[in-house]
């Protein structure tokens, strides 16, 4: 009989947490084996490296990755998490209904089974938590800080965060709309201060110079559309390059489905998606990060309950499509970026919320004017006067935990896990009160900065993208807890490093600080187990 | 069913409805009836016999695009329109008709006079698409 095969760990998933905690556990000399689905885009459509201008005026096969082989990149119904997926992204959401189903009374979650998971797709927003929001979130301010110093000098992050400790890029160019905002702000800046509003440069998870493989960021503005200068960090970058690490070992084609801890060792039950059997292997530390939803799906799983309720967080999202009044009629900078330039920070008593402005115009036209109440040829010419000052604000709010809304693991025959997720959200008026309110200062703020708003879109729960809270940090000891560490409560090895743990939810971006975080939980796991 | 000859010459058409062009290459309009099968947009029989209506007569077309626009944006007959317009919009023959320019004086006196018009023609198209005419 064979001797199986002991890990020293197992990192579930290949997003920007589990790639982040993998690093620094091989950094420490110890092995990994990453388990993982791991799709992989299979759309063999190259996009030039030409910018979007060159490439829309010049490129006759433009077509096949603006609208996808498949006219995939057409959308229709309503807008709904995914939406924004250019054709050669959407594999990120691949036989997710398959593998991680789920059902709901109204949230629409968006989850991953990529390589390079949710971040493959991400905005790369790259916010730090104040000290304020880190308490919150149950995280220590001091640990923290040196995590965040761990990232920014792996990823890269360009200028925008304060305060400004870390050792940043230097900002990424702003466009001339952008530029006026910032203008305006200015002028007006003690005013705004007053109402305790702020504007800074939006932080990206970018590079501005050059370095190793990837290049300094480019300004072609197909940041949606390809990552060919990989100066975007996705997280298959780190992947690639721990790779090259003699420790580790990445195990694709592999669904993560429950773990048992035996005596001295865990056994990792999965799914072989290629070959459609069962497979099991073993390790002494297991790390979970399979992201919000995954991750209770898998703890939920080995402990064999179908009854139990897990609450979540979810930050509620609107989109606001503004004119910027003062570029009315003027033609916006030829080279830009497609992320988000500049963030309106809102501070109402405990909490900040958080606007993000974006320019229009590489996810193409055609999608704008599907929205419009107007018929297709007046809403082509309308949108194509108005796009070079067209903004798209992303407003986030930020989420505390209630008991309102929760997931349950319901028992399905029809599943290859023999289970499906359901997830639950109640209405909350008090909520929606504080978010009218929110709304209200922002609407105000913005047309003090020439920028007149044309509508609110309330986005469905969950399409924000943004999940935390389902295994708290707690001193409790439930079974469904973190210690401060991250460990699972009553488990000898499980770690939780994605943003499970967190007890609140800011309405900055939660990526950064998630993998601030795996990269804390890994080296306690390595503490933990010397 | 239209036959794919005809959805070719449906997309001359819709062309020329919307950007008031002639002369679209072929292989837009094949690559529209291509799209057109693989999105599997069916109409029923009213829809078919509306959008012949509307194929067949400009004021029609603009009048059920608008009337679509306001009471059913998501129908198939306009959904039809739209993939026109998103392969229109992906060639480098019309980029022109898509992206912005400085705008002159010009253009916004024609804007001002086109949507009121756009409107009023909502306005008549919301009535026969809502009672079905």
């Amino acid at each position: 009989m064979a001797t199986k095969k002991i890990h020293e760990y197992i990192v579930v998933g290949s997003g920007c947490t589990a790639v982040q905690a993998a690093q620094t556990i091989l950094e420490k000399g110890k092995k990994v084996l990453m388990l993982d689905v791991g799709f992989e885009n299979e759309t063999n459509v190259k996009i030039p490296n030409k910018t979007f201008l060159d490439i829309r005026k010049t490129d006759p096969k433009q077509q096949e990755f603006f609208l996808g082989k498949n006219y995939e990149g057409i959308p229709w119904g309503p807008i709904k998490p995914g939406y924004h997926l250019t054709p050669g992204r959407k594999y990120v959401t691949k036989d997710t209904e398959k593998y991680i189903p789920y059902t709901s009374n109204e949230p629409q979650i968006f989850e991953s089974l990529a390589k390079g998971g949710l971040g493959v797709a991400w905005g790369t927003g790259s916010y730090t938590f104040d000290e304020d929001e880190l308490k919150k979130c149950s995280l220590d301010p001091d640990e923290m800080k040196a995590a965040y110093a761990t990232i920014f000098n792996r990823i890269g992050i360009t200028e925008g965060n304060e305060p400004n400790t870390f050792q940043e890029e230097t900002p990424i160019q702003m466009d001339r709309s952008m530029e006026y905002i910032l203008k305006r702000f200015s002028t007006l800046k003690n005013k705004f201060h007053h109402k305790n509003i702020y504007l800074r440069r939006t932080p990206l998870a970018a590079i501005t110079k050059d370095q190793d493989e990837r290049k300094g960021y480019q300004y072609r503005d197909m940041d949606f559309w390809h990552d060919n200068d990989l100066s975007s960090y996705r997280p298959w970058i780190t992947l690639n390059k721990i790779l090259k690490f003699p420790g580790f070992t990445y195990q694709n084609n592999t669904l993560v489905i429950k773990y048992t801890e035996l005596n001295d060792n865990i056994e990792v039950e999965t799914w072989n998606i290629a070959n459609n059997t069962k497979e099991k292997y073993y390790c002494k530390n297991l790390i979970l990060a399979a992201s919000v939803f995954g991750t209770a799906r898998i703890v939920l799983r080995s402990n064999n309950d179908f009854k139990q309720k897990l609450n979540y967080l979810c930050n509620s999202y609107y989109y606001i499509p503004c004119i910027n009044l003062k570029m009315f009629g003027k033609k916006n900078t030829e080279n830009k970026i497609g992320f988000s330039q500049l963030s309106l920070y809102i501070k109402e008593q405990h909490n900040i919320y958080v606007a993000n402005f974006f320019t229009y115009r590489s996810l193409l036209l055609f999608k704008l004017i599907k929205e419009s109440p107007l018929n297709l040829k007046i809403s082509r010419i309308l949108f194509k006067v108005l796009e070079s000052s067209l903004l798209i604000i992303g407003y986030h709010i930020p989420k505390e935990m209630t008991d309102k809304d929760y997931i349950i693991l319901e028992k399905n025959i029809d599943t290859i896990t023999k289970d499906k997720l359901h997830i639950h959200a109640k209405k909350n008026n008090d909520e929606d009160e504080i978010e009218n309110r929110a709304l209200v200062r922002l609407k105000r703020a913005l047309k003090t900065l020439k920028c007149t708003p044309l509508k609110t879109l309330k986005t469905p729960k969950g399409a924000s993208i943004h999940y935390a809270g389902t295994l708290p940090f707690s001193q409790s000891n439930d079974k469904y807890t973190t210690d401060c560490n991250g460990k699972l409560s009553n488990t000898k090895n499980v770690w939780i490093a994605d943003a499970s743990s967190f007890t609140f939810l800011p309405a900055k971006g939660v990526t950064l600080t998630a993998m601030a975080n795996a990269h804390r939980v890994a080296l306690a796991s390595i503490n933990n187990s010397k | 069913m239209r036959s794919n000859h005809n959805m070719q010459q449906d997309f001359m058409t819709i062309a020329k409805r919307l950007l008031h062009v002639d002369d679209v290459p072929n292989e837009l309009g094949l690559h529209y009836e291509q799209a057109v099968h693989k999105i599997d947009t069916k109409l029923s029989n009213y829809q078919q016999k509306v959008w012949n209506r509307m194929l067949q007569y400009p004021i029609l077309f603009h009048l059920y695009d608008s009337g679509f626009a306001l009471v059913k944006p998501d129908a198939l007959i306009r959904r039809r329109v739209f993939i026109a317009l998103a392969i229109l919009e992906c060639n480098p023959y019309y980029t022109d008709y898509f992206l912005s320019t400085k705008v002159s004086t010009w253009d916004i006196i024609k804007l001002l006079v086109e949507l009121p018009l756009a409107v009023i023609y909502g306005m008549i198209g919301g009535l026969l698409v809502y009672f079905k005419i």
